[in-house]
């Protein structure tokens, strides 16, 4: 079976290498990528093949597995909520939409972070879901996560706090 | 000709790349990773397909298993994105664009419950699961499941009877199907992102809730909310009322219905 790195590499060599397609056969599989010819902006696509895809995909790192949702796993916090609320210079991440919080991917993964970590900005912090939306929420700081507000598979409203994160 | 060729036809320019695998995890988790390596390198990525002949774990909401084995449709839409239509009308848009897709070779035959299961007579024919990446370089991805010619059984939770295409329309082989069906699904997804109104429309008319229906809602906490199905909220939210309360839900299964 592909490993999505390869997918990645396949999409990356199509994109650069103006090929119009890539095959690939690996332990009985077979991986096919097809590539057309970037059109300028106002300019119908034809179906001609071509090369394509985005140069700049490359091969990607080790990423856990796909997502899906909740997780038994409830808020933690390792300072009283009255303290975070009452400390100067912490970042709050709220809910963009109204949904249901998740802490991780999917029922069997761990949360995607924990009081204590410290993440990235851009990093996913956890979903939200409406609809079978699955909304992965990103910090906007780099920092050290301080309190989680919300239960696992708690609703949540627009607005709502999510995180407090100390920025770094 | 190859079903990349078929698909970039069959979608008239609304795709700009076709990925085919014979085996993936999942056309989904593929999707979202790719996306999350497109928001780390800041690059935008065009509307692009990912088709599996097969899944070795697909999946739906909460995890739950999507049995796939060769035969049926397992792809996902992808793309960075942007422009003035909210990833909160996906579900929505997505689930009506699947409508088109399917009416394309059955016209008229399934049925959405809500929010975007197709059924087909009270069977569950195929599912749709959406994944947004928010941040300063958002990117949604749509992932699409059909049964064709199988009819592969429960998965795992999964408490609805299963439907397959190939029991209510005549369908040529795997590759012409896959090809109109994705291609269909692209143009008419890409046609309601223009015009929203058109897809909340088909969605409403083929949702088979009505007004004072009984129904049965499991919550993400597990919980079990019955009541009436009072109607829709203007974002699609469901509302339940049970005895003098009404409850809006945004998300959750409906796993018991009956006018």
């Amino acid at each position: 079976m592909f490993k999505f790195e390869e997918i990645c590499e396949l999409i990356r060599l199509v994109g650069s290498s103006g090929v119009a397609s890539v095959e690939l056969e690996h332990g009985g599989s077979r991986l096919r990528i097809e590539g057309r010819v970037p059109v300028p902006e106002g300019v119908p696509l034809v179906a001609a093949p071509g090369p394509a895809v985005h140069p700049a995909v490359q091969v990607a790192p080790v990423m856990g597995p796909a997502p899906a949702v909740p997780q038994p796993v409830g808020s933690e916090s390792q300072e009283p909520a009255a303290a975070v609320e009452d400390e100067e210079g912490l970042h709050t991440v709220t809910s963009p939409i109204v949904g249901t919080f998740y802490r991780a991917p999917n029922p069997d993964a761990d949360p995607y972070v924990k009081v204590g970590d410290f993440v990235e900005k851009g990093q996913v912090l956890c979903i939200v879901e409406a609809m079978k939306l699955m909304n992965e929420i990103e910090s906007d700081v780099s920092g050290t996560i301080v309190k989680i507000f919300p239960e696992n598979a708690q609703p949540v409203e627009f607005g709502e706090r999510l995180f407090a994160i100390r920025p770094a | 000709m190859k079903l990349g060729d078929r698909i970039v036809r069959a979608a008239g320019g609304c795709v700009r790349h076709v990925v085919v695998a014979n085996r993936l995890d999942s056309t989904q988790g593929t999707a979202v990773r790719l996306l999350e390596q497109i928001a780390a390198e800041d690059v935008a990525l065009g509307t692009t397909l990912i088709v599996a002949r097969e899944q070795a774990r697909g999946h739906g909401r909460n995890g739950r298993e999507w049995v796939s084995p060769p035969g049926g449709l397992y792809m996902t839409w992808l793309r960075t994105w942007e422009g003035n239509v909210s990833p909160e009308m996906l579900p929505i848009l997505a689930a009506a664009a699947a409508v088109r897709a399917v009416d394309a070779v059955a016209p008229g035959l399934v049925g959405l419950k809500w929010p975007n299961d197709l059924l087909v007579e009270g069977a569950k024919l195929g599912g749709i699961l959406v994944s947004a990446r928010r941040g300063e370089r958002p990117g949604v991805a749509v992932g699409l499941g059909l049964n064709l010619r199988t009819v592969p059984g429960r998965g795992a939770g999964e408490r609805f009877r299963a439907a397959c295409l190939a029991d209510h329309a005549d369908l040529g082989p795997w590759e012409e199907t896959t090809a109109t069906l994705a291609g269909r699904f692209a143009t008419a997804l890409d046609a309601f992102l223009d015009a929203p109104d058109g897809g909340l429309a088909l969605w409403r008319e083929r949702l088979i809730h009505r007004e004072g229906d009984r129904m049965t809602v499991r919550t993400g906490d597990g919980a079990l909310l019955e009541g009436t199905f009072e109607g829709l909220t203007r974002e699609g939210y469901l509302t339940l009322r049970s005895g003098a309360s009404v409850r809006t839900i945004a998300a959750g299964d409906v796993i018991h219905w009956e006018a």
